[in-house]
């Protein structure tokens, strides 16, 4: 009974993601490229594989994920890698034509639509392989057509198919400071943040803003590849389940690190921040000088190692914290920083409730090479993260007046007979922004 | 008994030989008309004459009776009364060896222990030096007296000079000082044993009369021979045997004591001549030799180590050496014990085990044990079974990393009922038990096995509650997406309300986690570790870091307290707390309850029936109740812990309200709950 988590890639970018995040889990637990037990390593019983993996006849551990695209691109990229044969191939579906959704997030609902009985039969047998499945982790980008599209989708379903299964996710929002290339954008974005509000139980937000800058600045060059922000990505993922997979003595499974942070249910967007990036978790990232528990939790803190670009505003604070602090820390150093970071007033917490900095001390894989002896990852929920969702709202407001681009949507069965839907989800989302900034007032409660 | 004390000391040694060659000497000039000769050929004769008194004497200074010289009692002699008073001051002086004589040979029969019959032993030499003296004094005697059989009859009764009463005095001066400070000695000793008796005698070497330390040294060499033969049996074969008690090291006479109280220091015995430190090394040594051999079965080592370092001490030696033997055997053997402990019997695998079950630290068994065993435990503890407990246990070991601790480690893991009664259910009552065998049992003894229990109960209390919230809170949140977000007009604040407050538990219940099983567990743990790798690591020093280990936690897990009468405050609000938390949980499912039918009845439009509004409001009173409830314990909780002296306790106070919702009030500091 090992609470196992199912993880779905959807989409070019979730995939991508995806890819990476098995990567580093194979390095963590000392696996090859092919799922076996790595030979030429020593063999260590303090991890848990199979919350995200399980045993083939043959011994190989295979992960517990589905990889579904609508374009074979990515996923073709996958299969002629090292790893493609770790990964079970009844689990794999991927879009015969090079088409997609086309970046339009109604083809990729519909594509899900008709994909219902495959993709639900992918579901059902993952699922009944696990002995106590404990949920379902989602990876995917709301700004396209699959990802955001059919992750919508899947989203419905799942909370409909299993409605006591905790579903996370990790979503990469666009940049919404830049122009994209995506002109329809905003519209997907606002669609898939409807799913995301209603029928996920938490999500962790990343903005490819966030993340290009944070990896130009770890790796000191002008525009980052998505590789290496996917590289970024997968380490926030392998450092947020380390407590899952290196069990200690709390926050073994996702509730109890999720309960801990959202205390509503609509207020589950998470935002991370991760330090220090070193060699070890991005390839030729810049050393770091110091790290000391104090050090990485103040660094924590500041809004420029976030991986969300959000604005703060006066009233804007924490409703929760949680630290996960990796390698040799001493409780007494997190002791001493926790009283630090109080009187210097580096956080400022919500006003209707108890709120601190929670911390969970973790083990490192015996098998990666660190030249930090501390890093940490901040899973955070905050309330500014509502000027992400203000902007992509103001976006489709504007798009939305001049009624541009709307008519491949039109062809999709959803918007055939109208544009409500858009209305609903602007409505669902207007509604989370308020009650973010009801939140960071005293009233919330009454 | 003839107490003598001793006046002016003279540096004079008990050499009876050269005592008897001056005699002869004296005898030699005999035919000398002196002026003795011509002195006693004056005097009157005396009744009983000198001669009848010679005659007698010898007899006299072995304790035999007379007919002029009867021992009137043990201690007493009477002189005859006819004499005059010079002649019974020369007696006075003769008979008082002969006194100290009787007494001493008296006092070499009566029976004691084996440093006792050493004391007497040398005493009876020293008396049997004496006799031979005796001997040799009634010789010249008979030669006087056979003498005087040749002299003219007016010259019988007074001998010619040659041997009279005042040259036995004068004979008999030394031995009836080494008398007198024997009959001293005895004084003092006559009851006394062991080492007490080494003391005693060990007062006089610090005399400032060379005679008198010079003797007591002399004594001591033979009086300390039981002892140093007893202790180089202790260190060296561990064996104990001492049938009179006179060792300073006293074995309990119960035969369940492995270590503890089996053997015990008696500071009476404890030679002054031996420090503190080395008392202590000795008493360790033997210990462990003890514990080796009984307990650890390791008699083969144990042999090894007494044929290789065994050697005899000797009073008088150069103190250093004794203490060198001993160092060296002391490190040998705490070592090999320690060494033995380790690695052949896993110590640090058994207390590392105790940590990750009996204190939770294997959190994926424990978290899978809760969620097993939660639905048979929520039932009254009299319908629960072992058997369905100790399958359960096996189900968690086998499913989480426990599975890869030794088997060890894991045949020493149980699951079993405490004793209930009536009404209590299973989680009241469930325990896990981690049994340890000889030898580490005195180590995990029957006080460090109830410490980890009580901690135990604690944290299982707590992950319990943990629990209990967690699943509640994941109702609360994935109903959301469906169920409760389809009757949220009627319910929506309730759940909001709900939601915080269940959120606020579990706060609460994370920082209680974190503060005990990081700052108190984990801290007292990384102590624990560093002191274990101290070298020469006493099995006592072992005990009483493990024992100081549970007691860190106990005390700063707010389950015991240095201040009396405080420890049951924390105690109390933590318990009422846990249980506030537990009520809020089932309102919140009564609420879950409610809402579900209220979903079920909308989608069967069952208009008949209408909605059960008393319902909730009664759920909506229930859980206002417990809110309000739970803050004020909480407030009270905090205020204590606010004037906590130790810091780490202050601190979860801090954690516990780290954005200052709670107001703390100093007069919410209180002793009763």
């Amino acid at each position: 009974m090992p609470r196992e988590i199912i993880t779905i890639q959807a989409g070019q970018c979730g995939n991508q993601i995806g890819a990476k995040f098995w990567e580093q889990l194979c390095l963590e637990h000392g696996l090859s490229p092919d799922g076996t037990l790595r030979e030429d390593l020593p063999v260590t019983t303090a991890d848990r594989k199979d919350v995200f993996f399980y045993q083939s006849d043959d011994t190989r551990y295979i992960p517990r994920a589905l990889l579904i695209d609508l374009e074979p691109r990515v996923i073709s990229g996958i299969l002629n890698s090292p790893y493609a044969r770790m990964y079970n191939p009844e689990n794999i579906y991927s879009g015969g034509d090079g088409s997609g959704a086309g970046n339009i997030w109604a083809s990729g609902y519909h594509a899900g639509e008709k994909l219902t009985d495959e993709l639900m039969d992918m579901l059902d047998r993952e699922a009944d392989g696990s002995d106590s499945l404990e949920g379902f982790m989602l990876m995917h980008s709301i700004a396209g057509g699959t990802g955001s599209g059919l992750g919508s989708f899947l989203l419905e379903r799942l909370s409909d198919r299993f409605p006591k299964k905790v579903v996370q996710t990790y979503s990469v929002f666009p940049a919404t400071q830049q122009v994209s290339e995506v002109v329809v954008q905003p519209y997907n974005s606002l669609l898939a943040l409807k799913r995301l509000t209603q029928h996920a139980d938490a999500v962790t937000v990343l903005d490819n803003a966030a993340l290009s800058r944070l990896a130009a600045d770890s790796l000191r060059v002008q525009s980052p590849s998505f590789d290496q922000t996917n590289q970024l990505v997968a380490t926030v993922m392998s450092a947020s389940t380390t407590t899952l997979r290196y069990p200690g003595y709390m926050h073994n499974d996702l509730v109890s690190i999720l309960a801990s942070l959202v205390p509503t249910p609509r207020c589950h967007y998470l935002m991370t921040a991760y330090t220090p990036f070193t060699a070890d978790s991005v390839d030729a990232a810049k050393s770091v000088r110091k790290t000391t528990v104090l050090d990485v939790m103040r660094r924590l803190l500041q809004p420029k190692n976030r991986m969300v670009s959000t604005q703060q505003s006066a009233d804007s604070c924490f409703i929760s914290i949680l630290n996960i602090i990796q390698g040799e820390a001493d409780p007494t150093d997190v002791h001493k920083s926790l009283l630090r970071i109080r009187e210097r007033g580096l956080a400022s917490f919500i006003p209707w409730g108890p709120a601190s900095i929670q911390v969970a001390l973790t083990k490192k894989s015996p098998y990666l090479q660190s030249s930090n002896r501390v890093s940490g990852l901040m899973l955070a929920n905050h309330t500014s993260i509502a000027s992400l969702f203000k902007r992509i709202l103001d976006q489709y407001d504007r798009l939305r007046k001049r009624n541009a681009f709307l008519e491949p949507y039109r062809k999709q069965p959803m918007f055939a007979e109208g544009l409500e839907e858009f209305d609903d989800a602007r409505e669902v989302v207007a509604d989370l922004i308020d009650e973010y900034r009801l939140a960071e007032t005293a009233e919330y409660l009454s | 008994m003839n107490s003598v004390t001793i006046d002016r000391p003279q540096a004079l040694s008990w050499v009876p030989d050269q005592t008897v060659d001056a005699l002869a000497t004296s005898v030699s000039s005999v035919s000398l008309q002196t002026k003795g000769d011509i002195l006693a050929s004056n005097r009157h004769p005396t009744d009983p004459s000198e001669s009848k008194l010679l005659r007698d004497i010898p007899y006299t200074l072995q304790g035999l009776n007379s007919n002029t010289l009867p021992f009137s009692s043990r201690s007493a002699i009477t002189l005859p009364t006819t004499l005059p008073l010079p002649s019974i001051s020369v007696l006075h002086s003769l008979v008082e060896p002969a006194l100290i004589y009787k007494n001493l040979s008296a006092f070499v029969e009566s029976p004691s222990g084996l440093t006792g019959q050493a004391f007497r032993s040398v005493v009876e030499v020293e008396l049997r030096g004496y006799l031979m003296l005796v001997a040799r004094i009634d010789e010249e005697i008979r030669k006087e007296l056979q003498h005087e059989k040749t002299m003219p009859e007016w010259k019988q009764g007074w001998t010619s000079g040659g041997v009279t009463l005042k040259k036995c005095v004068y004979w008999l001066r030394e031995p009836t000082m080494i008398l007198r400070l024997m009959a001293d000695m005895v004084s003092k000793c006559a009851d006394l044993n062991g080492g007490e008796l080494i003391n005693e005698l060990y007062f006089y070497t610090s005399h400032g009369d060379s005679f008198i330390s010079d003797f007591a040294n002399k004594i001591l060499k033979e009086v300390c021979r039981p002892f140093y033969e007893f202790l180089q049996q202790w260190i060296y074969t561990g064996d104990f045997r001492d049938p009179y008690n006179e060792f300073f090291i006293h074995k309990s006479a119960s035969q369940e004591e492995k270590w503890d109280a089996k053997y015990f220091l008696d500071s009476r015995h404890v030679p002054a001549f031996v420090d503190d430190e080395l008392v202590q090394k000795i008493f360790q040594i033997g210990k462990s030799l003890d514990f080796l051999r009984s307990s650890c079965g390791d008699s083969e080592w144990v042999d090894q180590h007494g044929a290789k370092l065994s050697k005899a001490f000797h009073y008088g030696e150069e103190s250093g050496d004794l203490e060198e033997s001993i160092n060296v055997a002391y490190k040998a053997t705490v070592r090999h014990l320690m060494n033995l402990l380790t690695t052949k019997f896993h110590l640090h695998d058994h207390i590392l085990a105790l940590k990750n079950y009996i204190l939770l630290g294997q959190g994926d068994f424990v978290a899978m044990l809760i969620e097993l065993l939660a639905p048979s435990l929520g039932r009254p503890a009299n319908t629960l079974y072992r058997h369905h407990l100790t399958s359960t246990l096996e189900t968690a070991i086998r499913g989480s990393n426990a599975q890869y601790s030794g088997p060890d480690v894991l045949r020493n893991l149980d699951a079993r009922m405490l004793e209930f009664v009536h009404g209590e259910i299973g989680w009241d009552v469930f325990t896990l038990e981690y049994r340890v065998e000889a030898p580490l049992d005195v180590i995990i003894n029957s006080y460090a096995t109830r410490q980890y229990l009580k901690i135990f109960n604690f944290l299982w209390r707590v992950k319990h509650v943990g629990f209990v919230l967690n699943v509640t809170w994941r109702r609360a949140i994935t109903g959301a997406r469906g169920v409760l977000n389809d009757v949220k007009d009627i319910v929506e604040q309730d759940w909001k309300l709900a939601r915080a407050c269940c959120s606020e538990m579990l706060h609460f219940i994370c920082q209680l986690e974190y503060y005990v099983l990081y700052e108190v567990i984990e801290s007292s743990w990384s102590e624990l570790q560093a002191e274990l790798k101290k070298e020469e690591l006493t099995l006592d020093q072992l005990i009483e870091v493990h024992r100081k280990y549970l007691e860190n936690i106990t005390r700063k897990a707010l389950l015991a307290s240095s201040r009396q009468g405080k420890e049951d405050v924390y105690r109390g609000l933590l318990h009422e707390i846990l249980k506030v938390m537990l009520s809020f949980s089932d309102a919140m499912d009564a609420l879950y309850a409610f809402s579900v039918e209220e979903y079920t009845r909308r989608q069967t439009e069952d208009s008949e029936n209408g909605m059960d509004e008393t319902l909730l409001e009664s759920i909506r009173a229930t859980m206002k109740s417990l809110k309000s409830e739970f803050h004020i314990l909480v407030g009270k909780l905090l205020a204590n812990l606010a004037y906590q002296n130790d810091t780490e306790m202050r601190f979860l106070g801090v954690r516990l309200n780290y954005n200052e919702y709670y107001v703390v009030s100093r007069k919410n500091r209180t002793t009763d709950v």
